[in-house]
């Protein structure tokens, strides 16, 4: 492969990772709360919504069966309005950023679920403040499974990153897509694809440390 | 004693009473559109400094009782008095205080898992708002008090069942409570780590004069640490009082079945099946007796012996109940009837609880 285009593939990875940092980041600060809310505003949980826990519910779950492509293609005016144009990195990064953050929502929400009711008895016998549960309790105890579910999201985000090529979004899956593919570099679809592999190993490796590293419920952990 | 007596009789003063129930009442409704009174109006009086078991079998509603006191569950009706404040009346800020004077324990211990023994104590104390400077020491002392102080930087997962009761012990401690609520506390315990922490629990019961209630449904629980004993049947209290009372004189049906177990008093099969309520020529009487105190000590066997009556032993226990013995025994008598009837007599007028079960012909008892 030709130095042009070994930098070409730098690019893109940089670009790549570019995206799914920025998407990964905004949808965390998004979802997260998002996936709070979920998990505690049901009837008989600890701030009771469920009006409004169902529209939301509705919302996410519209946005989470919404083919990605299709998505990308609707909020265009959105997109603009928010870059200021509809090609190019940060324009990718808006569809991106709204697709992840109803899927950490409901990963988000999973985990909190999972942690054992009674210490939501302990924490109330003690006297804690709805904040404080959330805080001292809800967040640490839920935390190995509120990373794992963001490492899905980022590998989930580099699939989507790949994808947004197609409209232009610059990064590894643009690269792809217009020379291995529709310039016929086999060499260079190869390499798009083994940085990709790469990528989503070393996300998934490493999400995984950080989470078993945090979770203390099994012994010598 | 009726079946309703208050436990303490007396004086009204408010700080005779951690805790008061009026009227407490709970129903739950199933999906199907039944629905269980859990809590039937249920009254009830806790004594200060001493340890109330509240026992009954499962579905009785003891766990709905016990939630009720720091209202973790509300019930639909009635007042909760704690330390002479209504919780019933108070605000959810104002309630949040008052529980962060009652300590709770639990049969699950419910620890963080991702917090270490310390950071488990401290909790408690972060909670209720002491300042960090404070927090240490605090926790230090309460791992020295349950033992634990080398397994201060351990996480729940490495501790035996027994260490993480200590913990949660020690958690619900920090905030100096008046009142300790332990929810089935030892139900997770083998039987060994069950006493230990029983004697932990009599000991800080003691040392700290806090007031104990414990949910239980097991006899033998009660028997080891309670000063107190409330039974509790379908939503309601059956019978009370100090536990050498209940134990010796039970009062209720329920109560006398809940106790063969733990007294070793339960008929053997063998017995129970040949068992005629009439006199046999030549047979045996078969009764049950529980004896508390200087006469479960003293010779009952010989004393019967010396009124020409023969006994003989067929099931029993003598047991420790508090700091006196009490005797639980199933006898065969033999005699004659008239001597029998005035020795039982007798021995009921010294105190002792005797119930005659049935008569079995002789070699019944010698095939046992």
């Amino acid at each position: 492969m030709s130095p042009q285009m070994l930098s070409l593939l730098a690019d893109a990875t940089v670009q790549t990772l570019l995206m799914v940092a920025v998407a990964g980041g905004l949808a965390t600060l998004a979802g997260v709360p998002l996936g709070l809310f979920l998990a505690l505003s049901g009837s008989g949980d600890l701030l009771p919504k469920p009006a409004l826990q169902r529209t939301v519910g509705l919302i996410v779950n519209a946005t989470r069966s919404t083919p990605f492509i299709i998505l990308v293609v609707a909020i265009v005016p959105l997109t603009r309005l928010l870059t200021g144009t509809s090609i190019g990195t940060a324009a990718a990064t808006v569809p991106l950023t709204l697709a992840a953050i109803p899927f950490i929502a409901r990963v988000v929400e999973g985990a909190v679920r999972e942690v054992d009711h009674g210490l939501l008895d302990a924490a109330r016998a003690m006297g804690a403040k709805p904040g404080q549960v959330v805080t001292k309790i809800l967040l640490p105890e839920a935390r190995a499974g509120i990373v794992r579910g963001l490492t899905l999201a980022a590998v989930n985000l580099v699939g989507y990153s790949a994808m947004v090529g197609a409209v232009g979004g610059g990064g590894l899956g643009d690269l792809g897509i217009r020379y291995g593919y529709q310039r016929f570099m086999p060499e260079m679809m190869l390499a798009v694809v083994l940085v990709l592999i790469v990528v989503v190993q070393a996300l998934q490796s490493g999400g995984e440390a950080l989470a078993r590293r945090l979770d203390k419920r099994n012994p010598g952990s | 004693m009726s079946d309703m007596d208050p436990i303490v009789t007396g004086q009204d003063a408010p700080d005779v009473f951690m805790v008061r129930l009026a009227g407490i009442a709970k129903t739950f409704h199933g999906k199907d559109g039944r629905t269980v009174a859990a809590l039937a109006g249920i009254d009830l009086d806790i004594p200060r400094g001493g340890i109330t078991a509240i026992v009954g079998p499962s579905g009785a509603g003891k766990s709905s009782l016990l939630r009720a006191v720091n209202l973790l569950e509300r019930p639909d009706a009635g007042t909760v008095i704690v330390g002479g404040r209504d919780l019933t009346s108070l605000d959810e800020e104002a309630l949040r205080r008052a529980r962060q004077s009652i300590g709770m324990i639990f049969q699950h211990f419910n620890l963080l898992a991702n917090r270490t023994v310390a950071g488990n104590v401290a909790l408690s104390l972060e909670l209720a708002g002491w300042p960090t400077a404070k927090i240490g020491p605090r926790v230090a002392e309460l791992l020295d008090l349950v033992g634990l102080t080398d397994k201060a930087s351990q996480y729940p997962a490495a501790l035996s069942g027994g260490q993480k009761q200590r913990v949660g012990i020690a958690r619900a401690l920090a905030p100096n409570p008046q009142l300790l609520l332990c929810d089935e506390a030892t139900s997770a315990l083998d039987p060994e780590t069950t006493r230990q922490i029983l004697a932990l629990i009599r000991r800080i019961n003691r040392d700290l004069g806090l007031t104990v209630l414990l949910i239980t449904h097991e006899m033998a629980v009660v028997r080891e640490v309670a000063d107190q004993v409330v039974v509790l049947e379908a939503g309601r209290i059956i019978e009370q009082g100090p536990v050498a009372q209940v134990f010796a004189h039970p009062a209720h049906a329920t109560t006398r079945r809940f106790l063969l177990g733990e007294t070793g008093t339960e008929l053997p099969p063998h017995l129970a099946d040949r068992l005629s309520p009439a006199p046999l020529a030549g047979g045996a009487t078969l009764i049950r007796l529980h004896a508390v105190g200087d006469l479960a000590a003293s010779p009952l066997l010989s004393d019967l012996g010396a009124a020409g009556i023969g006994a003989r032993l067929v099931a029993g226990r003598v047991q420790p109940l508090g700091d006196q013995p009490f005797a639980g025994l199933v006898a065969a008598l033999t005699g004659e009837g008239a001597a029998i009837d005035a020795a039982i007599q007798q021995l009921r007028a010294r105190g002792a609880e005797i119930e005659v079960l049935g008569h079995v012909a002789t070699d019944a008892v010698a095939a046992g």
